[in-house]
């Protein structure tokens, strides 16, 4: 029997290295050159914003969930009321950018929902996961920015019942820059911020200090998807 | 008993105390009195026939500390996934049992900015800056100052607990001040309480230890008394306006300097010019901060005090 537990142990090994362990796309910074085109037509949009919420990573069981819920249930509560103030406007500013140096850019009013597009069938280095080309015909462009922001508000870590640390405000997403004609990123850059309040955290109802940083984290984030743009 | 089993027990009575401990002890307690801060009664205007004190803080000499640096380096996004509560309980209590003190160690660190102002500031009393300070403020009538322990005067009295915070960049000094105003005739209860942050324009100095060290550190106690002088015509200001409710004040976020650095708060503008701003923030703090490049005015000072610290 010895022989099946390897056979076993092997496939779940095999399973986990083809299905789990994905490589993440690298970095990649914006050259100069990827934007000397003039004549290329620049297409910037973003995702649906995500709900400003509260995450509790690390209370892992069900009753954890609870606890840990029930204990931050007023800032729970509070974050819910924090607006995506003017984070909609973001890929107006970026495109303003974009004109500055030249390049010929519009503005995609609607939200650019990608896990809607199908995947794409060629592999490679830097080449997205999804295929962009129908944004081709439809926006009439080459290429496109997408700002994608996939966490915005409040987290606090925790490991099963208990606080690992006191909560931050965050703001989590990936600006990237795709072409068109090969589906390749020319950009692609991760941010991960995150702040805790300047000075005590719990005061509730209304958490000022933790709102604070949550306003913190918010410019912190439109600057680090402009900044590559501000060169 | 088997030794899995006890284990087994010792968690699920754990988890049921960590749950009740847990919502005892970590749900948000109430608001703290800062939170409330810059209330009052009833507006008040000080003429120039009132005189007013202010009543020295307990300590002798002026608190000087060195800027903390919160770089948000190290910052923990990641729970700990574990279903052990046991490892969780040690991992936690190992986590606070390491971090414990670590504030005042990096405190001490960020006080070494200090290090060529320690004999100035070794001679710079509470008395001598409050004495600058006052010299320093058009409001109501004669000032003087008043020692920690003096009895209650019958005229208006202002409680100070000043402390300053030098940037890193050591361009810029940072106020805060603890104010709180006693109508006469009334010594136990604040007329307004508040805390006001007063950052200074950054100097632009090649040698900033030199610039401010000149004359016998003269610079250095000037700018701090002008900082404290501000702080106390923006309190007598607040008692002067409207109601706080009445502020044309919607919460948003500006931009400053605070040396040579870019920060942010999130605050109502009360008032902006000479490229600075009075903000109240979202926990009443008043604070007057010069604006950075894409927040500020442009508009023309009217005069060299609110040039300096408006």
């Amino acid at each position: 029997m010895p022989n099946k537990y390897f056979f076993t142990s092997v496939l779940i090994a095999a399973a986990l290295i083809l299905t789990g362990c994905a490589t993440p796309q690298r970095p990649l910074s914006l050259s100069e050159s990827t934007l000397a085109s003039k004549t290329h037509r620049i297409g910037v949009a973003m995702t649906p914003l995500p709900k400003v919420d509260m995450q509790l990573p690390g209370a892992s069981c069900l009753l954890c969930i609870a606890a840990a819920t029930l204990a931050n249930s007023s800032l729970i509560d509070h974050t819910r009321t924090l607006p995506h103030e003017d984070l909609p406007k973001l890929k107006n500013s970026l495109a303003e950018l974009l004109r500055k140096k030249g390049s010929n850019v519009i503005v995609i009013s609607e939200d650019l929902d990608i896990s809607k597009l199908p995947d794409y069938n060629g592999k490679g280095t830097d080449i997205a996961e999804k295929d962009f080309s129908p944004l081709k015909q439809k926006y009439s462009i080459d290429k496109v920015v997408l700002i994608q922001i996939t966490d915005l508000g409040m987290l606090r870590p925790y490991s099963t019942y208990f606080p690992t640390s006191e909560p931050q405000a965050i703001l989590k997403g990936v600006g990237s820059m795709v072409s068109l004609n090969n589906n390749a990123y020319e950009w692609y850059m991760p941010v991960e911020l995150a702040k805790g309040s300047e000075g005590p955290w719990d005061e509730s109802p209304n958490f000022p200090g933790l709102s604070n940083a949550y306003f913190q984290v918010l410019e912190m984030g439109k600057d680090a998807f402009l900044k590559p743009f501000n060169n | 008993m088997r030794p899995a089993l006890a284990r087994q027990m010792i968690q699920t009575a754990l988890a049921a105390a960590s749950v009740l401990t847990l919502v005892i002890v970590m749900s948000p307690a109430e608001a703290d009195s800062d939170a409330q801060s810059g209330e009052r009664t009833a507006p008040v205007r000080l003429g120039p026939e009132q005189n007013w004190s202010v009543r020295l803080p307990e300590v002798d000499k002026v608190v000087y500390k060195g800027e903390l640096i919160q770089d948000n380096k190290n910052v923990e996004t990641n729970g700990i996934h574990s279903i052990d509560v046991l490892y969780s309980l040690a991992f936690v209590t190992g986590k606070y049992i390491k971090e414990y003190g670590k504030d005042e160690e990096l405190q001490t660190e960020a006080d070494k900015v200090l290090l060529p102002y320690r004999t100035a500031l070794g001679n710079f009393t509470y008395r001598e800056l409050v004495q600058r300070g006052l010299n320093k403020t058009a409001v109501g009538g004669s000032k003087k100052w008043v020692e920690f322990n003096a009895p209650s005067v019958a005229e208006w009295v202002v409680e100070v607990t000043p402390s300053f915070i030098l940037t890193q960049d050591q361009s810029a000094i940072v106020l805060n001040n603890h104010i709180s105003i006693y109508a006469p005739g009334s010594p136990s209860e604040p007329l307004y309480k508040n805390l006001i942050r007063i950052v200074s324009d950054p100097r632009d100095e090649p040698d900033p230890a030199g610039f401010w060290m000149m004359g016998g550190s003269e610079r250095l106690k000037e700018e701090s008394a002008n900082l404290f002088a501000r702080s106390l015509e923006i309190a007598w200001g607040q008692i002067d306006n409207a109601s706080p409710k009445d502020d044309p004040a919607h919460p948003k976020t500006i931009r400053y300097r605070q040396g040579k650095s870019e920060k942010m708060e999130r605050a109502g503008v009360i008032d902006m010019r000479c490229n600075r701003a009075v903000v109240r923030t979202l926990r009443g703090w008043l604070m007057s901060v010069p604006l950075a490049r894409g927040d500020a005015t442009g508009n023309e000072c009217d005069n060299k005090l609110s040039k300096n610290l408006y």
